[in-house]
C-alpha cells in the first residue's frame, strides 16, 4: 500500500480524500503513511507557516500556523518512475521526525 | 480478582480520540496533574473504585504509534515497558478505525492486556458506519467495549470490564504475520534477542520487530548489548531489504497497515441502503476540489467577492466621503477665519484632506473584502483553493510549493515574499519571489475601485475580478518563461491534506477585519499623509506657479514621463506622476491624484471621466497591477535574494506592465 503512493503522487496533484477513496484506505491511516514516509525521507512535507520571526503587518498573522494546510511531494529521487524493484532506503541522516500535528 | 487489590491501568489513544472525556468519565473529580519524571509533558493521574477494588488510572500522551520518534511516544512506551501495567485501556475512534487501531496492534504486539474502548460510535453511526464490535474484539484477541464518553455511553461496562480482568490473565496472543520473507528474519531475531536481553523473553518478538523497524530507541539499547545482536540484526535487514524491495521497516509498517485494513474491511460495514454516507467535508471536496469543476467555482467565489465589494461597499463609501468633503470645505473656512495664509489653507484642503481622504474612503471595500477572505479562510475554503490553484499551475509546470506565498500575495507581497522561505530549492524561491508581485495585493484596491466605478459602473465587480485573474495568468506565463530562461527541471507533483470544514466563529472573523482596517487607517495617516505632503509641495514649487500646473515642479516631472505612456492611453503628466508616486505604496496612485487636483472621490471621478475612455481606464488599471512593486516589496525582494534578481523584477514588472496595457489600449480601440 504504502509503495503504492509514490506512483499514484506521480500521476498529478492529490488530496488524502482522492487518494484514500482510490486506495481503498481510510483518510486519517493514509494520512499516517505519509507521515511515515515522510520520516523517512521518501517524500518532503512542506508547511505553510512562513519562517518569518514575525507577524507584523502581514494580513495572514498569526492564521498560517493556526490552521496548517499540509502538502507532501515526492523527493526527487522518487520521481522517476517505479520499477518495482525499490532499492536502498535513503538516507535518513538529518530527516526531521517531527510530526505536524506539533508533536 | 482478590479482594481489596488495586488494579493498575494505563489509558492510551490517538490525539482526538476523546481520551480526556473516557479518562475525566472514569475518574471523575479524582485527579492529580503532574509532570513525567524528566520531562515537561503533563502527567494526570485518577483513581475510582469499583465494586470495592480501587482502580489507579494513567493517562499517557496521545500517540498515533508506539516508535519512539517524539516525546510523546517515548514517554508512553517507557511507562508501558517499564512500569507494566495490569491493564491498558486503548482509546479508539470508531469513525477512524484504520488509524486508530494501529496503535492498538502496536500494544498487542508489546504483550499489553488490552481492552479496547470503542469512542465515537454515535460519529461513526452518523456516518453510516456499522462497527461489529463482537467480531472486532474476537480478532483482535480483546475486550471491546462500546462508549461514547462525552455522553458517558458505555462508561459503566467499561468500569466493569477493567475491574474484571485478571493480573495473571494471559497477555495479548495477538501475531500479525509479516509474510514469510520477514517472518523467517524475524524468527532469528527473536532467538538473538532473547539470548542478548533473557529479561525480555516475554517481548522478545515486540523488541525484534523494534530493531528490524530501525527503532531509535530500540537501536540506542542495543548499544549496550551484546555485539552478536547488531551483527544478525545487520544481516537480516540487508537480507530483507533485497529480498523485500524495500527496508524493512517499510515492510513492516506497510504490511501492518495491510493487516488492519482487511481488519477493517471484516468488522465493518457501509448501512445498507445508506451506501458509505461520505462526511460533509468529503461531499464538498468532491465539488470544490474537482478536477473540472474546481476552478470555476474558485472563479465564482472570486467574482461574488467583489460584487459584494461594490454593492455593499459603495454606500458606506459614499458617507466617508461626503464626509471628507465637509471636512474639507470646514477646515479651510476655519483657517480662513484665523487668517492662516494661502498656502497653509491650500496643503490641509488640496493636500491633506484630499490625499488622505481619497484612500481612506475605500475602507468599507477592504473592510468587506477581507470578512469575505477571512470567512473563506475560517471555513476551510482556502486551503481548497489554494489546491485548485496548485493543479493549475501543476498543469503549467509550476512547482506546486509556491501556492501559499501565492495566496499570501492577495493580502500583501511582502509577507508572501518572506513564506517563500518554505521552499527548500533556492531556484524555487527565486521563482517565486520574482512572480508574487504580479498577485495583485490590497493596496491595489482603492485604485481599481476608483476606475471601475467611475468607468464601468453596472460590471465594476467583473472588471475588478478580471484584474486578479489576470494577475494569476501574468505571474503563470511569467513563471513560464522564467522556468524555461533560468531553472529547467522537472516539478514534483504534490499531495496536500485539507483540514476539515467548520463554521467560522464571529470573534475571529471581526478580529481578522479590524486588524486589515486598523493597518489601512495606520498607513492613511502615515506614509500617505506624508506623501500627500510632498506631492502638494511639488505641486506648489517653484512658488508663485500655479497649483499643479505644468510648470510646477511636479507637471515637469510628469510632463517627461507622460510621452512614454501615451501609447497606453494615459499620456498625462498627473497621470504619470501618480504611478511614479504609487512606488512608494500603490495606494498612494489615487492620493497623489487627489492632492494634484485638491479634490475628493467625488471630483476625481468626474475629472478621470473628461480624460479617460473605459479603455484607457482600463489599461490604466492593468499598468497599476503590473508595473514596479512598492518599495516594501522590493526591499524584501532584496533581502531574500540580491540586487541582480531584484532589478530583474524591477524592471521586467515595469516592462510587462507598459506592454500589457499598451496591447489592452491599443486592442481596445481597434475593437471599440
Amino acid at each position: 500500500m504504502i509503495r503504492r503512493i509514490p506512483a499514484e503522487l506521480r500521476r498529478g496533484p492529490t488530496t488524502v480524500g482522492e487518494l484514500s477513496r482510490k486506495l481503498e484506505v481510510e483518510q486519517g491511516a493514509l494520512a499516517e503513511m505519509l507521515r511515515f514516509m515522510a520520516r523517512k525521507g521518501l517524500i518532503r512535507a512542506l508547511h505553510p507557516e512562513c519562517g518569518s520571526a514575525g507577524c507584523a503587518g502581514c494580513s495572514y498573522a498569526g492564521r498560517c500556523a493556526a490552521s496548517p494546510v499540509t502538502g507532501y511531494e515526492l523527493v526527487a529521487g522518487e520521481a522517476k518512475p517505479d520499477t518495482g524493484q525499490g532499492g536502498k532506503p535513503p538516507d535518513r541522516s538529518g530527516v526531521s521526525a517531527r510530526r505536524s500535528d506539533g508533536v | 480478582m482478590s479482594p481489596k487489590r488495586e488494579i493498575r491501568v494505563a489509558l492510551a489513544g490517538n490525539p482526538n480520540s476523546g481520551k480526556t472525556s473516557i479518562f475525566n468519565a472514569l475518574t471523575g473529580s479524582h485527579q492529580y496533574v503532574g509532570n513525567w519524571p524528566g520531562v515537561t509533558v503533563e502527567r494526570k493521574e485518577g483513581h475510582f473504585t469499583y465494586e470495592g477494588h480501587e482502580v489507579r488510572l494513567v493517562d499517557l500522551p496521545g500517540t498515533y504509534a508506539l516508535d519512539a520518534y517524539t516525546l510523546d511516544e517515548r514517554v508512553a512506551r517507557e511507562y508501558l515497558t517499564n512500569e507494566n501495567p495490569d491493564a491498558v485501556i486503548a482509546v479508539v475512534d470508531a469513525s477512524n478505525l484504520e488509524r486508530n487501531l494501529y496503535l492498538v496492534a502496536q500494544l498487542l504486539e508489546l504483550g499489553a492486556r488490552v481492552i479496547v474502548a470503542l469512542n465515537m460510535m454515535d460519529v461513526a453511526e452518523s456516518l453510516g458506519l456499522e462497527v461489529d464490535v463482537d467480531k472486532l474484539g474476537r480478532l483482535l484477541g480483546v475486550k471491546v467495549v462500546p462508549t461514547v464518553a462525552s455522553k458517558n455511553v458505555g462508561i459503566d461496562q467499561l468500569r466493569r470490564v477493567v475491574h474484571d480482568i485478571r493480573s495473571d490473565a494471559p497477555r495479548s496472543g495477538l501475531r500479525i504475520s509479516y509474510g514469510d520473507d520477514v517472518e523467517s528474519g524475524l524468527a532469528k531475531l527473536v532467538e538473538a534477542v532473547r539470548v542478548a536481553w533473557p529479561g525480555r523473553a516475554d517481548s522478545s518478538r515486540w523488541w525484534a520487530l523494534k530493531l528490524l523497524e530501525g527503532d531509535p530507541g530500540a537501536l540506542a539499547e542495543m548499544e549496550s548489548a551484546p555485539g552478536v545482536l547488531r551483527t544478525v540484526l545487520d544481516s537480516i535487514r540487508t537480507g530483507l531489504e533485497k529480498h523485500v524491495g524495500t527496508d524493512a521497516e517499510t515492510a513492516v509498517v506497510e504490511r501492518r497497515y495491510g493487516f488492519l485494513n482487511g481488519l477493517v474491511k471484516e468488522c465493518t460495514r457501509w448501512r445498507p441502503g445508506v451506501g458509505r454516507r461520505l462526511a460533509v467535508s468529503e461531499e464538498i471536496d468532491r465539488v470544490v476540489t474537482n478536477r473540472w469543476v474546481g476552478i470555476p467555482v474558485f472563479l465564482l467565489l472570486m467574482w461574488g467577492t467583489f460584487q459584494l465589494v461594490f454593492t455593499v461597499g459603495a454606500p458606506l463609501s459614499d458617507l466617508i466621503d461626503r464626509f471628507f468633503g465637509w471636512l474639507g470645505g470646514a477646515a479651510g473656512a476655519g483657517l480662513s477665519v484665523l487668517h492662516a495664509p494661502g498656502w497653509l489653507v491650500s496643503l490641509v484642503t488640496d493636500g491633506l484632506v484630499a490625499g488622505i481622504g481619497s484612500v481612506l474612503v475605500f475602507i468599507p471595500n477592504i473592510v468587506i473584502l477581507f470578512l469575505v477572505i477571512s470567512l473563506l479562510e475560517e471555513s476551510g475554503y482556502m486551503a481548497r483553493a489554494a489546491f485548485v490553484m496548485d493543479r493549475f499551475m501543476h498543469l503549467m509546470g509550476l512547482h506546486g510549493k509556491s501556492f501559499i506565498p501565492m495566496i499570501v500575495g492577495f493580502g500583501c507581497n511582502v509577507p508572501a515574499i518572506l513564506a517563500t522561505r518554505t521552499l527548500e530549492s533556492r531556484k524555487d524561491r527565486i521563482l517565486t519571489i520574482l512572480v508574487n508581485p504580479l498577485m495583485s495585493c490590497s493596496a491595489r484596491l482603492p485604485v481599481y475601485i476608483l476606475f471601475a466605478g467611475a468607468f464601468f459602473t453596472r460590471q465594476r465587480g467583473l472588471v475588478v475580478f478580471s484584474l486578479y485573474l489576470l494577475g494569476i495568468v501574468l505571474a503563470v506565463l511569467t513563471a513560464r518563461v522564467f522556468k524555461w530562461l533560468f531553472f529547467r527541471e522537472e516539478v514534483a507533483p504534490l499531495i496536500m491534506e485539507l483540514p476539515p470544514y467548520h463554521l467560522p466563529t464571529l470573534r475571529s472573523v471581526l478580529t481578522h477585519m479590524w486588524e486589515r482596517a486598523w493597518l489601512f487607517v495606520r498607513k492613511a495617516g502615515t506614509v500617505i499623509a506624508l506623501a500627500s505632503v510632498v506631492i502638494w509641495l511639488l505641486a506648489s514649487l517653484p512658488w508663485g506657479v500655479g497649483y499643479a500646473s505644468e510648470a510646477s515642479v511636479i507637471g515637469r516631472l510628469g510632463g517627461i514621463l507622460a510621452p512614454l505612456l501615451r501609447p497606453a492611453g494615459f499620456g498625462y503628466w498627473w497621470a504619470a506622476v501618480s504611478l511614479a508616486a504609487g512606488v512608494v505604496a500603490k495606494e498612494i496612485v489615487v492620493s497623489t491624484m487627489a492632492a494634484i487636483h485638491g479634490v475628493g472621490p467625488e471630483g476625481l471621478i468626474q475629472i478621470l471621466r473628461q480624460q479617460f475612455t473605459p479603455v484607457s481606464a482600463y489599461a490604466f488599471m492593468v499598468m497599476s497591477l503590473v508595473y514596479i512593486p512598492c518599495v516594501a516589496t522590493i526591499a524584501a525582494i532584496r533581502r531574500e535574494t540580491n540586487w541582480r534578481w531584484t532589478m530583474l523584477a524591477v524592471g521586467y514588472t515595469l516592462v510587462l506592465g507598459w506592454l500589457v496595457a499598451t496591447g489592452v489600449y491599443q486592442l481596445g480601440r481597434l475593437l471599440t
